[in-house]
């Protein structure tokens, strides 16, 4: 039978850090259990270098359409155009803003499945394509599949893939697209002013190789600022709960658990945190967990590697010596 | 006057509070709601809000009647359920294209606190055929032609003069409603809600419900594996200090 297409849809302006490297490894993965083929859609302005990389993590094609403006309804019609041409099975997204809209309108317009914020992908003979995302508000992931839907078509968790340079060497076809349909933009609207705001560097939270965890036990700002001082003392990023942002403790990039962040470093220290599934979601794939609460049952201590039953508060003032 | 949709979900309650049963209006959209209620005082709007939803949906359409909305078409029925995003937004669209055809602008909360996904604002907007405006922080005004929004997204804030007809997804949610009166409320108790089922908003069986839908979950797997941790007993300095050797190797 026919190779299955499997695109990654990639941005030359937000190419810069490892997000589409992640996709282009799963999708690598998934060709080889399915009979595939890794096609990168890469739109936007970038160099044949840029386009040549993508081979290093196992693309066998780039269908590249240079394009100086970056506009979810122009990418659709070119999206389309390429789609209409070439056809697709699956075709995976980042997570961005930008692209949450472009796969919506893509899959209305197509009126085929669209998975939001993948944390696995996988194939299996008898399903096909499935992918996961988490349930709402419960330690389950559910498993979904597209049904009577041309292609199969998601959008991925950041980091919930690894970015992996394969070992063989793949030749690389490169095609350049030429949409002949219009530039133009859109005048419905006017932008009367524009601020531009700090984007909100994660790298930090990325990178970390400790990292502590404060949640709702962490009871007064003394303690949080004791934290915080050990954090730096470590070299450790400190996150919270949803609880924790909410409060106004963190803003909402160190946010960890089901709608915020996942994180997978060498040590996580949960400090006062119960242990709710929404966040154990986000921390669970730390190589070690060490739990803090005075409470010996707190649900956290059920995927703690160490175990430390304490006032939170006694706790670091020792560990903060 | 100006014609606003407001695409309305209600969610489980307990998501904001575990005391709470039953189901409470989204809280992206009834920030929505909230906000149209203090423009009505000063612009001439109507509201009319559009739900999918059983039943148990009724006291939260009561509310969003006595907050603000003019008119509510309720699509209840058996057929529009277990639907997914693709199969929400042909169903939404449908009831729009049919009963307010001429809507000046189709607001919707960013997302629902159930599924989260936040894909039908996008999906409804690219079937009505109407321009997208995402990531909307606040309304500023509601003009004889356009509106002015703010849009926070994430490298910038800008304020943006929309055309009508515009789509817009809105981030902000509030979780209580303060606009609420006793009176409002009584009158949206007694007032008749248009329900409208499949065959009345005249749609295929297979554009809406399960059948129109183009994703379904198979099952669901536990992703919490227990472990057998390891207690460190002693007094709080030895726990301290257990700590401190593992964050040395």
């Amino acid at each position: 039978m026919d190779k299955r297409n499997i695109w990654v849809v990639c941005d030359a302006f937000d190419h810069v850090d490892s997000f589409t490297g992640q996709l282009i490894s799963k999708a690598y993965q998934l060709s080889k259990e399915s009979n595939g083929c890794v096609q990168v859609i890469f739109l936007g302005d970038t160099s044949e270098d840029e386009l040549k990389r993508c081979a290093l993590y196992g693309a066998d094609e780039v269908v590249y359409q240079h394009c100086e403006t970056k506009d979810e309804r122009l990418w659709l019609d070119i999206l389309s155009d390429i789609y209409s041409s070439i056809g697709a099975d699956v075709i995976m997204f980042t997570n961005s803003d930008f692209s949450k809209t472009l796969s919506s309108f893509f899959a209305s317009r197509f009126e085929v499945g669209l998975t939001a914020d993948c944390i696995d992908i996988c194939f299996e003979d008898e399903n096909g394509f499935v992918f996961e995302r988490a349930a709402m508000s419960d330690s389950v992931q559910a498993r979904i599949i597209c049904i009577d839907s041309q292609c199969c078509t998601c959008t991925v968790k950041k980091n919930a893939f690894v970015e992996n340079v394969i070992n063989e060497v793949k030749e690389l076809s490169i095609r350049k697209w030429d949409y002949k349909g219009s530039f133009n933009t859109d005048d419905t609207y006017e932008v009367i002013s524009c601020v531009k705001r700090e984007i909100e560097n994660s790298a930090d939270l990325d990178n970390a190789k400790i990292v502590f965890g404060v949640g709702r036990g962490v009871k007064d700002k003394e303690t949080f600022d004791l934290i915080c001082q050990a954090g730096k003392k470590y070299n450790a990023v400190v996150v919270g709960t949803k609880c924790v942002v909410d409060d106004g403790l963190l803003p909402k990039k160190y946010q960890v658990g089901q709608s915020g962040r996942s994180i997978a470093p060498d040590i996580y220290i949960a400090f006062g945190i119960s242990g709710a599934n929404q966040h154990l979601v986000g921390i669970r794939n730390s190589r070690q967990i060490i739990a803090v609460n005075n409470n010996e049952n707190a649900p956290i201590f059920n995927i703690a590697d160490v175990k430390i039953v304490a006032d939170v508060k006694e706790f670091i003032k020792e560990f903060s010596e | 006057m100006i014609k606003i949709v407001v695409c309305l979900k209600m969610v489980p309650g307990k998501l904001i509070d575990a005391e709470r049963s039953g189901l409470i209006i989204n809280p992206y959209d009834l920030f929505v709601l909230e906000k149209l209620a203090e423009f009505k005082k000063t612009t001439d709007i109507s509201v009319i809000g559009i739900c999918m939803g059983g039943e148990s949906a009724r006291e939260g359409l009561v509310r969003s009647k006595a907050l603000v909305c003019d008119d509510i078409y309720w699509l209840n029925d058996i057929k529009f359920a277990q639907a997914d995003t693709i199969a929400t937004t042909k169903t939404l669209s449908a009831a729009i294209k049919k009963y307010i055809p001429d809507a000046d602008a189709v607001i919707c909360g960013g997302h629902a606190i159930d599924g989260e996904t936040g894909q039908v604002p996008a999906e409804l907007s690219e079937k009505l055929g109407i321009t997208y405006f995402s990531s909307v922080a606040d309304i500023e005004s509601f003009g004889h032609d356009s509106a002015v929004i703010v849009k926070k997204d994430e490298g910038s804030e800008m304020t943006v003069r929309c055309r009508y007809p515009f789509l817009l997804s809105v981030d902000s949610f509030l979780t209580y409603a303060s606009n609420l009166n006793i009176i409002a409320l009584k009158r949206a108790q007694k007032w008749e809600y248009k329900i409208i089922s499949s065959e009345e908003l005249g749609i295929a069986q297979t554009d809406c419900g399960a059948a129109g839908s183009k994703t379904k979950v198979i099952n669901s797997v536990n992703i919490i594996y227990k472990k057998e941790s390891i207690e460190v007993g002693g007094s709080i300095k030895e726990k301290a200090d257990h700590v401190k050797k593992l964050l040395q190797q």
